[in-house]
């Protein structure tokens, strides 16, 4: 019996050693885009490239887009960081506090990185003067309509301001029939936040100001959220849609607009089945705003790289700070981004004509000349703020409230969870 | 042995049946160390991977434990002041308690039900048995995409049908409304569930003693009469059994309600369990989390001590 | 049992078989003919009540595309053993606490049944760092360790309740000719306690089988993932919302534990009906 049990121990703790060991690379990088299956090679790509220029060795952490944060806030308070991790803009601000983040002023030099990366790219990764983070890639989540939809209905010139989109969603609806006129997203809490806050602005209703001050209860927010409601009354947008469904919706020629990253065009190729065929289709567009003359705005939106240092303080011989700076390489930023339908982080690699003579990228950018913060994203109880905003939201959608209820009610939960963070009101 | 047939409660731990052989005088003290023995992996186990833990939590529910902090603060009693102000985290008690009745009761009725039927002879019913065991094999996951599929607003089966019979005009968004999404929780958690508790009351039903039935047959009750004077109570035992891995099991779902409505919408189906997550893993507020898990534990533990006694004392 | 002569209780009996057999089965039905369909008869507002025109490329998607073989691998490998482990551990134990006495065995037992309460999210929390320590995180053997909280404690009972219906004269007797206790245990009471065993085996296996929230927390490779999260991520996600494939899928990783229920079935009835329900 007690042989028994040793033996058992033993094998045990054999198979625990074999299959525990970590793989001795020199840097692991930790992402999303290695976890989904389109982009997989790609970054694949990025790390043979590295290896063979530098001779060191990446270990690749697939880690879903939904899951990233908390997997690498747990690897961080146990102590395993990755060396270098693909992160959205958005989450930055909440990664910021971690202990060891490199903030590559020190390592690279201010002045070094403003002539390697566009400005306004470079600022998405700064927090309180430190440049915690560098760009991948970079765009905006603005608006696209399928133009095969549009034109079935009967739809030639794009709206402008919001009373016009509503009557050209009312248009689709009454004739391309079972169709979802506007896909917002209506479900995922995450997605819910893009979707109405893109409408605050066009609004010009704000929620959070830059002091951390919530400013959303207002009679432009009221105007906004009522104005979606509305939508919903007339069955212009549908409950039950997350970003997944409105691509497979648009991509199907089932909706006519929804919000997304630049990387759309990728989704709508696979989503349609048709591939680059379907590209005549997919139209960027301003978003709508409610007074004409008004300039409409995206929200920013980018991948950003951050790192944890692997001495200290780090420097550029660091095997991370090697990749990292790697990753701004030509080689990486006119080949990663465009395959992702994104603006690539560098200026060279936008000069490059890979870059500039991409139609759809250029019409991306011309049509999203103005993006600003996500208001909610960047504080660190934003996971909270979030689900605040979304629950509100839903519930003035679905009847359960009135849109000014709902803000109210948005603007005071807001207040409470920004005090607990630590922001005075 | 069934409990209807048991003694005078015992009051001592000395008075709980136990075997004979136990009480034998010199062996006494051998025969404890290898009960203790046995006893040990599992206690190890135990101590490891649930209790430990525990202890961690408890002392983490006193603790501002958030993202800012990554050293965690001692404030004492403060994160359940806040729990205890909280409309929503009172609600999630009260959304717990709805999802796990139901679906307790519902599997109940269901189970023994389908029992009952499968417990006649009639042909095929050895594959219905086999076959009925399905729900409770595919993966938690699984059986929520089957759901979500069916109640899916805009290819669901739901809608289809009632479009097809006009029973609704425009396709509606079931999983949208509270009771819609509360519905479509518990009717997956109950088709979950049915199997397991099938096959406890039929293990119940085999020794139900065809005799006594026939005796009562020949003196003129009927099937409702056997049904109540006879078959139900000789189930009581499997019940009480049934009733704690129901209500265990409901409790402890995580994944059903996740994959299938992330405890939306808005908060209409945020059970705790839902609750505990999300405080701890998208909020990131573990000292919070964790004080709203002690509460679970502090309000479930008196009764279900209580109630598990019944299970231990048999 | 009953009495079903009577033409109104046949109607009671055929009408209650129909409606509960409809809920339990046809979601399985309309599984397999929603990954039967193409997209284009699959995203419809009417649906088919059979595929038109059947085709097998989800599944073929499903099985080249995705990584659904290794979720499923690693599943069956980390119930596996989580679930050997389990029934090892309440074999014991459940044996200790029938047939034995000492002092706070009542009331060990009664707070081991009672920790099934603790929300695993909780304990969760703090099974991390504890991962992280023994340098387990991100392995199987973590998630295997891990999964024990979900079922050693009831697994203890049943089998504590199956084994204190075995007669002490079985051991009496046994121990009469000089045997010892664990050889007794061994040799004399678990060759007739299979089915119980083999019941508390497959409960603890479903209950890692199912799991969700661990391996979603606590594995971060791709090549680690069992089918839980491995599903959820792959089909229904921020970038994705793939229903058919998603049916396939499904429909493709319950097939091998369906299939072996189909067999095993019997024990775990038989399993119930001998343990833990007297």
């Amino acid at each position: 019996m007690k042989h028994v049990k040793g033996l058992m121990g033993t094998a045990l703790a054999v198979a625990m050693l074999g299959i525990g060991a970590a793989q001795a690379a020199d840097v692991s990088w930790m992402g999303y885009s290695y976890a989904e299956e389109s982009a997989k090679p790609s970054v694949d790509k990025i790390i043979a490239g590295f290896t063979s220029k530098t001779g060191k060795t990446v270990e690749p952490i697939a880690s879903a887009f939904g899951d990233l944060q908390k997997n690498l806030l747990l690897r961080v308070r146990s102590h395993t960081q990755p060396d270098v991790v693909q992160i959205s803009e958005r989450w930055l601000p909440s990664f910021a506090s971690l202990p060891g983040l490199v903030d590559y002023n020190t390592v690279f030099g201010a002045d070094n990185l403003a002539k390697i990366y566009a400005p306004e790219a470079l600022a998405m990764g700064q927090v309180d003067g430190k440049q915690l983070a560098l760009p991948l890639m970079s765009g905006s989540i603005g608006m696209v309509a399928n133009n095969a939809v549009l034109q079935q209905a009967g739809i030639t010139e794009m709206p402008k301001t919001t009373d016009e989109f509503k009557k050209d969603l009312i248009a689709i609806r009454d004739k391309v029939p079972n169709s979802v006129p506007y896909a917002m997203a209506t479900k995922n809490n995450s997605d819910i936040l893009v979707d109405f806050q893109t409408w605050e602005y066009a609004f010009g209703a704000d929620i959070i100001d830059a002091n951390g001050k919530v400013v959303v209860d207002s009679d432009a927010s009221k105007k906004a959220l009522g104005f979606l409601v509305d939508l919903m009354k007339e069955r212009l947008i549908a409950p039950e849609i997350g970003r997944p469904d409105a691509r497979r919706l648009v991509g199907q020629s089932a909706a006519a607009f929804y919000l997304d990253a630049p990387q759309s065009r990728t989704f709508l190729r696979s989503f349609s089945g048709k591939g680059k065929d379907f590209d005549v289709n997919i139209k960027p567009m301003q978003v709508p705003v409610a007074n004409a003359g008004q300039e409409p705005t995206s929200i920013q939106w980018a991948h950003l790289i951050i790192a944890f240092q692997q001495s200290n303080p780090p420097t550029k011989d660091d095997a991370n700070m090697q990749f990292v700076a790697w990753l701004g390489d030509d080689a990486v930023e006119t080949q990663f981004p465009v395959e992702q339908s994104a603006l690539p982080g560098t200026i060279s690699a936008r000069a490059n004509p890979i870059v500039a003579d991409d139609a759809y990228l250029s019409a991306w950018a011309k049509n999203n000349t103005n993006p600003k913060r996500n208001e909610v994203g960047i504080w660190s109880n934003s996971g909270e703020l979030t689900d605040i905003l979304a629950e509100e939201v839903q519930a003035a959608l679905l009847g359960q409230k009135s849109a000014d209820d709902a803000i109210t009610s948005m603007g005071a939960r807001m207040k409470e969870s920004m005090i607990k963070a630590g922001h005075a009101q | 042995m069934s409990s209807d047939t048991a003694g005078p409660v015992p009051t001592r731990i000395e008075d709980y049946p136990v075997s004979r052989h136990a009480r034998r005088g010199g062996l006494q003290a051998v025969q404890r160390r290898i009960g203790l023995l046995m006893l040990a992996p599992a206690a190890i186990a135990f101590a490891v991977v649930i209790l430990y833990p525990f202890g961690q939590a408890l002392a983490l529910s006193l603790f501002e434990d958030t993202l800012q902090s990554i050293t965690p603060t001692f404030i004492g009693l403060r994160n359940f002041e806040q729990v205890l102000t909280d409309p929503e985290v009172w609600g999630s008690f009260g959304t717990t308690v709805i999802y796990v009745g139901c679906s307790t009761l519902g599997t109940l009725v269901l189970g023994l039900g389908w029992a009952l039927l499968l417990n006649q002879k009639f042909r095929g019913r050895g594959v219905i048995r086999a076959l009925t065991l399905m729900p409770w094999v595919v993966p938690s996951t699984v059986s929520a995409f089957i759901w979500a599929w069916i109640f899916n607003s805009r290819f669901g089966l739901i809608n289809g049908l009632l479009l097809e019979l006009h029973l609704i005009q425009v396709p509606q968004a079931w999983l949208s409304t509270p009771e819609g999404a509360m519905l479509a929780v518990i009717l997956t958690r109950v088709w979950r569930s049915i199997p397991l508790f099938m096959a406890f009351f039929l293990a119940g039903l085999q020794n139900v003693d065809t005799e006594q039935l026939d005796a009562a047959r020949v003196d003129g009750a009927g099937n409702f009469a056997i049904l109540r004077d006879h078959v139900l109570p000789h189930l009581r035992p499997v019940l009480i059994v049934v009733v704690v891995l129901g209500v265990i099991g409901g409790l402890q779902d995580f994944d059903t309600i996740y994959a299938l409505t992330g405890g939306g919408p808005v908060r209409a189906t945020a059970v705790l369990s839902v609750e505990v997550y999300r405080k701890a893993f998208e909020q990131w507020d573990v000292g919070m989390a964790s004080a709203i898990g002690v509460l679970w534990v502090a309000t479930l533990l008196p009764p279900a001590f209580f109630y598990l006694r019944l299970l231990v004392r048999r | 049992m009953f009495d079903l002569s009577s033409r109104i209780s046949k109607i009671v009996f055929g009408g209650l078989l129909v409606v509960i057999g409809f809920y339990l089965f046809f979601p399985i039905y309309w599984m397999i003919t929603s990954a039967l369909k193409n997209n284009a008869e699959l995203y419809q507002i009417i649906p088919t009540f059979f595929p038109h025109e059947i085709t097998f490329s989800h599944f073929w998607s499903a099985i080249a595309e995705s990584r659904l073989l290794v979720y499923l691998g690693n599943s069956l490998i980390t119930s596996g053993a989580s679930a050997t482990i389990n029934t090892i551990l309440a074999i014991y134990a459940g044996y200790s606490f029938a047939k034995y006495r000492y002092a706070g065995r009542q009331p060990i037992m009664l707070f081991m049944l009672s920790a099934q309460m603790f929300p695993f999210g909780l304990l969760l929390i703090s099974l991390y760092p504890v991962m992280t320590s023994l340098g387990l995180l991100d392995t199987r053997p973590g998630l295997i360790l891990s999964y024990i909280v979900f079922a050693l404690p009831v697994a203890t009972y049943m089998l504590y309740s199956y084994f204190s219906q075995v007669p002490d004269e079985l051991i009496d007797a046994a121990r009469a000719d000089g045997a010892s206790d664990l050889r007794i245990f061994h040799t004399i009471v678990l060759p007739i306690s299979v089915p119980p065993i083999v019941t508390v085996f497959l409960y603890s296996f479903m209950w890692s089988w199912n799991d969700l929230l661990y391996s979603l927390t606590l594995i971060v490779s791709e090549d680690k993932r069992t089918i839980g999260p491995g599903l959820l991520l792959t089909y229904l996600n921020e970038t994705n919302a793939d229903w058919g494939g998603a049916m396939a899928a499904s429909l493709l990783v319950s097939l091998p534990i369906v299939i072996a229920f189909m067999f095993l079935q019997r024990y775990f009835i038989q399993g119930v009906t001998a343990g833990a329900v007297k």
